[in-house]
């Protein structure tokens, strides 16, 4: 059925003007991130569970603000209560952040995007870790804007009982930032668990165990005198995070900063390294 | 240029391609035929690295897929229309994907017309009918213009027009000199489209041959005469040597004839002719004769089913194969 019968091979190609754009274009990391971000705040979703965590985070620091009362009045209180008011919503706003970074990772499964992703960047890494990189950088500006937000919005109400700190105060815009840092980095390792998993339910259920779950097992294990109980608590993430993004209380000093970050580093890299070893094997 | 070596693919103790080798070349466009479950979809997706080959390899312009360094502008593939987030508008994902590789809005915009979904282009690819997540989805596959295009069952789900566009974009690709590889069950569009065809049955090559040959090789013509001086005509053809079926009165089907020969006869025998013409077999008819005993997921109705019965409505037996063609 040779009806057209072209014969033209590459000269015929020749004769149709190659778009300019041709010669510019070509697949780099660079353009993998932004294919990314274009991806993520292209869904609404995205925008939904962000704006949930800025106005759950900033609702809850007016409320536990209110409700603070003056113990000791010493300067080490003010600033813990201060930053603590702050980044009081972190454990909750961290179960949003972990499940948006599973969503990120098993939303495209779900919907069979991920072979479209695959085609367009076939050796497959770049994407997995442009993905980590742009959710980071989502949740740390998010997390950001409630630490920051929380703590300035409140300073009315807490100055006016005694318990007002500054940013230049001792540990104050460490432990703020920590807040970001830790949103971000709680959602990378889920989604992690969502890239190994590709499952949002699956991916969501273990996260929530890690983040909560675990936890209160571990502080039950406490009660019944398990000595390793207290070890183990400081590895888990959600410990862990709590002595990054607080200032110290008088005289309990349970881990320093550098292990926290440590311990929370660890998370992510103990489900992105497997995530990233999966996708480069399995068959999309 | 595809070229699959032995390629393998295996899951668990099924093999879903069993070491097919196999050439697309430029300039044409190559149809890829078989029943559900013989393979083409996994061979489309291995040669996009989406599934990693059990064995062999499979290069498209000389290397494997992944290691170009511009891969959506080498190989455009549509596997699958519904590759598609749908929580997001039909521009963002396209231009999210042209991003990858850099390539302009202006582009993006370009393949948003070509395909007609300027009107929808803006709306949540969810609500999207069959037919427009398949422009969707060839728009994604023409995004870097590539020198190779790969498009699994492309006209599914379109309407007759969206069908036209695809066979004569098609075309005018494999004019352009660019690799074109087809996979659709529909034949009659297959016959209109394709000018190569390999037919692929439970994972193995069972035909590769340009589209003539293979209708040629598998099938038989045969001349049809309408006549109402039957037993005069069927007298001279058989003086000549020629294979004659009465099937129908007035009707005579004649193989080993030519038809001009035919037309002599008739004339030197004073024969009255209301009809004379030549009737090829058609692809559907050499496609369901060679896949016959390859068909998967086999149905009690195609259990013995002939068909010859429907492709030409003539019962008419045809044995010998390799007719000289």
């Amino acid at each position: 059925m040779s009806t057209a019968a072209p014969t033209t091979t590459r000269t015929g190609h020749a004769g149709t003007a190659r778009p300019s754009w041709r010669g510019r274009s070509r697949l780099t990391f660079g353009g993998v991130l932004r294919s990314e971000w274009i991806k993520l705040s292209s869904l609404r979703s995205t925008w939904w569970s962000l704006g949930t965590v800025v106005v759950l985070a900033i609702t809850a620091s007016f409320m536990i603000a209110n409700t603070s009362t003056p113990q000791s009045g010493s300067s080490a209180e003010m600033i813990h209560t201060s930053v603590m008011v702050g980044n009081f919503s972190i454990f909750i706003t961290s179960l949003i952040a972990a499940s948006l970074g599973v969503i990120v990772a098993s939303g495209e499964y779900s919907t069979g995007m991920i072979r479209s992703t695959l085609t367009a960047v076939p050796r497959r890494l770049p994407t997995l870790w442009a993905k980590a990189g742009v959710l980071f950088a989502c949740l740390f500006v998010t997390g950001l804007i409630t630490s920051f937000g929380g703590f300035l919005l409140t300073q009315g109400i807490l100055s006016g009982k005694g318990l007002g700190a500054a940013l230049t105060d001792d540990g104050a815009l460490v432990a703020l930032i920590s807040g970001g840092v830790f949103l971000g980095l709680i959602g990378m390792m889920a989604f992690g668990l969502g890239s190994i998993t590709r499952s949002g339910a699956g991916g969501i259920v273990i996260s929530v165990g890690i983040i909560m779950v675990l936890p209160t097992i571990v502080l039950l294990l406490g009660t019944q005198n398990w000595e390793p109980a207290r070890v183990l608590m400081s590895y888990l993430p959600s410990e862990a995070g709590k002595v990054m993004y607080s200032t110290p209380q008088e005289g309990i000093v349970t881990m320093e900063y550098w292990q926290a970050l440590l311990v929370v580093l660890g998370w992510v890299v103990v489900t992105l390294v497997p995530a990233a070893i999966l996708l480069k094997r399995r068959d999309a | 240029m595809i070229e699959a070596r032995s390629l393998t693919k295996r899951y668990g103790t099924k093999t879903a391609v069993d070491g097919v080798t196999f050439t697309v070349r430029p300039g044409k466009v190559t149809g890829f035929l078989g029943p559900n479950g013989a393979g083409k979809s996994t061979t489309m997706r291995m040669i996009v690295g989406l599934d990693r080959p059990t064995e062999g390899l499979v290069t498209v312009n000389g290397r494997p897929y992944a290691e170009h360094r511009s891969p959506l502008l080498e190989v455009g593939a549509l596997l699958d229309a519904k590759a598609v987030h749908i929580g997001r508008s039909a521009h963002s994902h396209l231009r999210a994907l042209a991003a990858t590789h850099s390539i302009p809005r202006t582009r993006v915009n370009e393949v948003i017309e070509m395909t007609g979904l300027a009107s929808v282009a803006n709306k949540r690819v969810g609500g999207f009918s069959l037919g427009m997540g398949q422009r969707l989805g060839i728009a994604a596959a023409l995004l870097g213009d590539p020198q190779t295009l790969i498009l699994d069952e492309p006209v599914n789900g379109l309407d007759p027009d969206g069908v036209l566009w695809v066979r004569q974009l098609a075309r005018g690709l494999a004019a352009e000199g660019k690799t074109v590889l087809l996979s659709s069950h529909l034949m009659s569009e297959m016959a209109l489209t394709a000018d190569h065809i390999i037919v692929l049955g439970r994972g193995r090559i069972i035909a590769d041959a340009p589209v003539a040959e293979l209708v040629g090789s598998t099938t038989e013509t045969l001349v049809r005469v309408r006549t109402p001086h039957v037993e005069h005509l069927q007298v001279a053809l058989a003086a000549q040597g020629a294979t004659v079926a009465n099937n129908e009165p007035f009707l005579l089907d004649v193989t080993g004839t030519p038809i001009e020969r035919i037309g002599e006869l008739a004339a030197s025998a004073g024969v009255v002719l209301h009809e004379l013409r030549t009737i090829t077999g058609s692809l559907e008819e050499a496609y369901l004769s060679l896949t016959r005993d390859d068909v998967e997921y086999q149905t009690d109705a195609a259990v013995g089913f002939d068909p010859r019965l429907i492709a030409s409505s003539a019962p008419v037996t045809r044995t010998s194969q390799e007719e000289q063609r």
